[in-house]
């Protein structure tokens, strides 16, 4: 009986757990780069009679287009994804769309779990004023909501907001330190709570997206993966009052116009070779590589440095507030640590995300070529809001082409990077094709060739004669 | 004692002489495969030797031209050749539009099309870029062949065919327009002259109707391909009249003119932008004219069979003054009366100043001026010195080729030293005449050496200690010519001209891109129906690396729409402003080299656009920018100079740069100067762009100034107006007040 109604209580989700609250919740907003960092230390206590599996977390729909990760922490170690659930209620009521998340080990019957809710956003800023000089730095709006917006009874919290330099801000009921203001802490917020404030400050951080990135991988058993990432980029930020003035900004004033992008690295494998660097019209001849240790240390998933190929890439010219620029990165890697085979059985291993870490993407596709002539191709998609397409791709002395596998993502960035594998069934016998091919058509035009040269034609003769 | 000490003397003398013997024996059993070996070595070389540019830099197309073949071809594959025929391309010459499909030699984007098309089909999937950069080594290869094949034609001797190939595949002057990139009609059109005259010869040797048959369709390639086909067209009938006065004259020529003329033209005429100017432009008129002529010919040919011999020798001396005459006159009355015409590039080379004096466009342009004595030597290096060695051969046993040969060289000498650019049609003839006269030279010495080794008795007439030397010294010459073209390829002529480099003191080299980074802001940061105003050079490299409409480009058919802009160049910022609202320019582009002493930069183009904007408008005086007699841009420039259009926008804010050590601020280091006017602020222009070595400087157009208020007015003093006026047309009851701002329109 109580198991049928604690099970009751569980599909009632968050309307229903009143014995579950926050005790305390920590919240620090990072301000201060491209994009805002949320990370809440939360302790959720469990006075109910039942254990608590699911913690369910609230984006209001003003921001959920702009939210692109989501992730709980548990013991700084693991990961928990958030996963997003229909709720009409959410909806509708509070206008906000519902994470879930799900417990390793659930919370236990009076027991209290403390945690790390990760959230990242993008385009929240709104620069203010909309158009500055090149050598001017850029100010920028956010609004927040000070309360921890969530479906629980929250015993205390505050908020903390860290920024490079605070012009102004709208709710006065604050603790300004070093630039970084402390609202709370309140006690005993009810749940779904708004408390609305205006900050503006300066960021000269350029508030740069991929409005689209494709990354392509070409696999071929020869032995080679080409991958081609092409990226459209795109600045959100302040915009060029009046004249550009190459004046002042120059190439040996190296702190003028900051909130334009410069440049951008990319991660690579460390057995990449043959990496390009291109655009329409070209190479871009301004980009340097080189293999270092690189500690990439935001999510604190990898704390251990990993080797890589750094390559620093700087577009044709640096992108000002509105302006566009594109650009494609190539690079090969050789098979032997992505492709593994048991008999006519492979699996290719690549990362899903793309290669460029500090920018994200707002439309993302990622391409999978495999070689002419596999079959039985299966994949695990990492996340749930793939959309999959398939089409062919004729190449080098394709007959059917080759088997190409689309998928498409919105918001994507390095934090999605898990190793995707895909596994299929290929022949040895198809990797000779081609050459074979080519082997008996150059016989067939030398055969030819002979046939007619010794062939003698007894009418063409006598007319010469 | 003597006699025994000869006896082991010869037999050792002689055993060598058996040993040469078997050397030359097999040597020449196996000359075929050293033939082919050798033809196939010129053939990768002429390739190797053109790919510096891809190696130095990357596979791009270079300079102006090829940016506007690179982009047809792209049309035409993207949307095939129909499409192209009718191409009405508005994104250039704006306001005008050009209509591509009828204007273009399409042969040079057809092969590329069909090379593309067909590696396509056989699915490899090439992109049409790394076609069209690669094509003229590719095309290269195949003129060493023909040129190889043309020297054997000439000389029946195919060692001389050999030296040729190999002078044709490296000489810098034909280098210079078919290296990698450099994707040019002549990259292609240097084969089908070459291949033509080849196939021309070889149906003069036989007599054959089918090989006229193939060099009208070798000639047909030239049309399509190049304005230089001209050439062919009057070098065949002036041979053929150089025949028939010295009496040389046979039915084999009569077979092979007739064929290749009448096939020739008419497949001529199928190329649109050709048409009925093979008909009537004076080009072709010598061709005509041959061709009656030769009719004639024949005619008393057959005549004389019924006249005696006396009458034959009067009538053919009248007949034959008559007919040239009228030919002659007819000619003349025609170009008289305008029914045929000289184009203006062809004026020039019937007289070099003609352009000077009228068409100052073909005068600025710098592959038009007169060749110097240095780009001779630069780009034909010693073949010059063995040119007259190959014509003293040709003349001295004349054949019906090797006349052909030696007219061919003489014209182009003539063509090439009017004009640079013609150094391209002179390149093979020089080669081949070079190779001829060497090979000649060589056979000679070798034959003195041969009989010396192999202890013919035969006298020799040179003495073998000399042809020794001899062959030494010729061996020099053609390695330093290697040795030359080799230079001449990897660092002269491998430069794409987009992308420039320069190295420090370190020795590093160091890539300016200006060109590609100001030319792709435009492409990405402007709006896609943006008008961008430049000189016409840039034209081209802006429809093709920016995708934006131009106003004028390197095609120059309309001299008035240059000179238009030329006029807003050179005029006032407020004059320029009105030019440019008319003409819905939304971007001035400027090229200003003074920072890092870039010298091809706008400024020091801008007396010609002040001479071409003032052959149409004749109120720009070329005087007036002269400052005390001198073309200047230090305080000592004329007035008009400091308020022009290009000087403003060119040093806009230059003045608080500091460009060199131990100069002020502002100073130019092309002109060597410090600049005159300092701390102007442009009133209808702002800056949008500026590269980071400034090479490249954008500016916008601003939007007009709000009007000053309206006012209303009474209809009592509206009717007064127009009674003042006195004029049918009804005004608003709104007077618009003018803008004190606002300057007059042009006409005015």
């Amino acid at each position: 009986m109580i198991v049928i109604f604690a099970l009751i209580i569980a599909t009632f989700g968050l309307r229903s757990q009143k014995n579950v609250f926050i005790e305390s919740v920590d919240r620090k907003v990072d301000l201060k780069g491209r994009y805002n960092k949320y990370e809440s230390i939360i302790t959720l206590q469990n006075q109910g009679i039942v254990a608590v599996e699911k913690f369910y977390h609230i984006v209001h729909q003003d921001n959920a287009d702009k939210l692109y990760y989501i992730g709980l922490l548990v013991d700084k170690k693991t990961e928990i994804r958030g996963k997003l659930i229909q709720d009409q209620d959410a909806q509708i009521k509070y206008n906000s769309s519902v994470y879930e998340f799900t417990f390793k080990t659930p919370v236990g019957q009076g027991d209290s779990e403390e945690f790390t809710l990760v959230e990242w956003y993008y385009n929240r800023y709104e620069p203010l004023p909309k158009q500055i000089k090149v050598e001017d730095n850029q100010n920028l709006l956010f609004s927040d909501n000070v309360y921890f917006f969530t479906p629980y009874n929250v015993k205390t919290q505050q908020t903390q907001y860290i920024t490079e330099r605070i012009i102004s801000y709208s709710l006065k009921q604050v603790l300004l330190r070093n630039n970084v203001l402390e609202y709370g802490p309140y006690q005993d917020i009810k749940p779904f709570s708004h408390l609305k404030t205006k900050l503006h400050l300066e960021n000269n951080s350029p508030l740069v997206t991929f409005t689209q990135a494709i990354k392509t991988v070409e696999l071929s058993h020869w032995g080679n993966i080409l991958i081609e990432e092409q990226y459209t980029l795109r600045n959100e930020g302040a915009r060029i009052d009046g004249e550009f003035s190459r004046v002042t900004f120059n190439k040996y004033a190296s702190n003028v116009g900051q909130h334009s992008i410069k440049s951008y690295n990319s991660y690579l494998p460390i057995d990449t070779w043959g990496i390009y660097y291109r655009d329409e019209i070209g190479n871009i001849s301004t980009s340097n590589a080189a293999r270092v240790v690189y500690n990439y240390d935001q999510t604190q998933k990898n704390s251990n440095g990993e080797n890589t190929v750094l390559v620093q890439l700087r577009p044709r010219f640096a992108v000002f507030g509105g302006w566009k620029a594109n650009f494609v990165l190539g690079y090969n890697l050789p098979t032997k640590k992505y492709l593994e085979n048991d008999g006519d059985l492979h699996v290719l291993t690549q990362n899903f995300a793309f290669s460029i870490k500090d920018i994200i993407a707002e439309e993302y596709t990622l391409k999978i070529i495999l070689p002419e002539g596999c079959t039985d191709v299966k994949w695990i998609l990492p996340f749930q809001d793939i959309h999959t397409n398939y089409t062919l791709t004729h190449s080098y002395l394709d007959t059917t082409g080759r088997p190409t596998y689309i998928f498409t993502r919105r918001l994507t960035s390095y934090l999605d990077n898990v190793q995707f594998k895909i596994q299929y069934d290929f022949t040895s016998f198809s990797l000779f094709k081609e050459p074979f091919l080519v082997f008996i058509s150059f016989l067939t035009v030398f055969a030819t060739i002979i046939a007619v040269r010794r062939l003698e034609l007894k009418t063409l003769q006598l007319k010469s004669e | 004692m003597s006699e025994e000490q000869q006896e082991p003397e010869s037999t050792l003398f002689d055993s060598m002489r058996l040993f040469f013997k078997s050397i030359h024996r097999s040597s020449l059993k196996w000359s075929p495969v050293f033939n082919m070996t050798i033809l196939l070595s010129i053939s990768i070389i002429s390739c190797l030797i053109r790919v510096f540019s891809v190696i130095r830099y990357e596979s791009i197309i270079h300079e102006f031209d090829p940016w506007f073949n690179y982009r047809t071809t792209q049309y035409l594959v993207k949307e095939g050749p129909y499409a192209l025929w009718n191409w009405y391309d508005s994104e250039s010459w704006y306001p005008l539009g050009r209509s591509v499909g009828g204007t273009v030699y399409p042969g040079l984007m057809m092969t590329s099309g069909l090379i593309h098309w067909t590696l396509h089909k056989l699915s490899i999937p090439i992109d049409i870029r790394n076609v069209c950069v690669f094509l003229a080594p590719i095309f290269s290869a195949f003129t060493s062949l023909a040129a190889y094949g043309m020297a054997k034609e000439i000389t029946k001797r195919s060692e001389a065919g050999l030296l040729s190939a190999l002078f044709v595949a490296i000489v810098p002057s034909y280098m210079s327009r078919s290296v990698a990139g450099s994707y040019d009609n002549e990259g292609v059109s240097i084969f089908a002259l070459v291949f033509t005259f080849y196939l021309f010869l070889k149906s003069v040797n036989t007599g054959s109707i089918l090989w006229g048959a193939y060099a009208a369709l070798g000639f047909f390639y030239m049309v399509a391909s190049w304005g230089g086909y001209s050439f062919i067209i009057n070098i065949i009938p002036i041979f053929v009249l150089f025949l028939i006065i010295t009496g040389r004259f046979t039915q084999r020529i009569y077979v092979a003119y007739n064929v290749f003329y009448i096939l020739g033209t008419l497949l001529a005429m199928q190329i649109p932008f050709v048409g009925f100017q093979a008909l009537h432009s004076s080009e072709h008129m010598a061709s005509h004219a041959v061709f009656l002529l030769i009719q004639f010919l024949n005619l008393f040919e057959w005549l004389r069979k019924f006249i005696s011999q006396r009458g034959i020798i009067v009538l053919t001396k009248f007949l034959v003054i008559a007919l040239v005459g009228i030919i002659i006159t007819g000619i003349v009355i025609l170009t008289l009366a305008g029914k045929t015409q000289w184009s203006g590039r062809s004026l020039t080379l019937l007289d070099p100043t003609y352009a000077k004096k009228y068409i100052p466009i073909i005068a600025s342009v710098s592959e038009h001026q007169a060749t110097t004595w240095s780009s001779f030597f630069f780009d034909l290096h010693f073949l010059i010195l063995f040119t007259p060695v190959g014509l003293y051969y040709c003349f001295s046993k004349p054949t019906e080729p090797k006349i052909f040969a030696g007219i061919y060289t003489t014209f182009a000498v003539y063509f090439a030293s009017v004009m640079v650019r013609l150094l391209l049609v002179l390149a093979p003839a020089v080669s081949i005449m070079a190779g001829i006269g060497i090979s000649w030279v060589f056979r000679k010495f070798s034959k003195s050496i041969r009989s010396l080794l192999l202890g013919k008795p035969k006298r020799q007439k040179v003495p073998a200690e000399v042809a020794i030397i001899g062959i030494i010294v010729i061996s020099y010459f053609c390695s330093t010519y290697v040795l030359h073209a080799n230079f001449a390829g990897s660092e002269a002529y491998a430069s794409p001209s987009i992308i420039l480099s320069n190295k420090d003191k370190m020795g590093n080299r160091h890539i300016i891109d200006d060109y590609r980074e100001a030319y792709y802001w435009l492409r990405m940061n402007t709006k896609a129906d943006d008008k961008i105003m430049s000189w016409w050079d840039y034209g081209y490299q802006i429809t093709g690396m920016s995708n934006r409409t131009v106003l004028v480009d390197n095609n120059t058919w309309n001299n008035t729409h240059i000179a238009t802009v030329g006029m807003a160049m050179s005029s006032t910022e407020e004059d320029a402003f009105e030019i440019c609202e008319k003409l819905d320019v939304d971007y001035v582009l400027v090229i200003f080299g003074g920072m890092i002493n870039y010298s091809g930069d706008d400024i020091n183009k801008f007396l010609w656009m002040v001479r071409i904007g003032g052959g149409v408008y004749p109120h720009i005086k070329e005087e007036d920018y002269y400052g005390r007699g001198q073309y200047r841009i230090d305080a000592q420039a004329s007035e008009t100079m400091l308020n022009s259009l290009m000087y403003r926008l060119s040093f806009y804010r230059f003045d608080e740069m500091q460009t060199s050590y131990g100069q002020p601020k502002g100073y130019d280091t092309v002109r060597q100067t410090v600049i005159g006017l300092k701390g102007y602020k442009l009133k209808h222009f702002e800056e949008a762009y500026t590269s980071e070595n400034w090479i490249v400087r954008i500016f916008k157009r601003k939007d007009r100034a709000n009007r000053d208020q309206v006012s209303y007015q009474s209809k009592y003093t509206q009717q007064l107006e127009i009674d003042e006026d006195n004029t049918a047309i009804s005004r608003s009851k709104y007077n618009i007040k003018p803008n004190p701002k606002q300057r007059i329109n042009l006409e005015e």
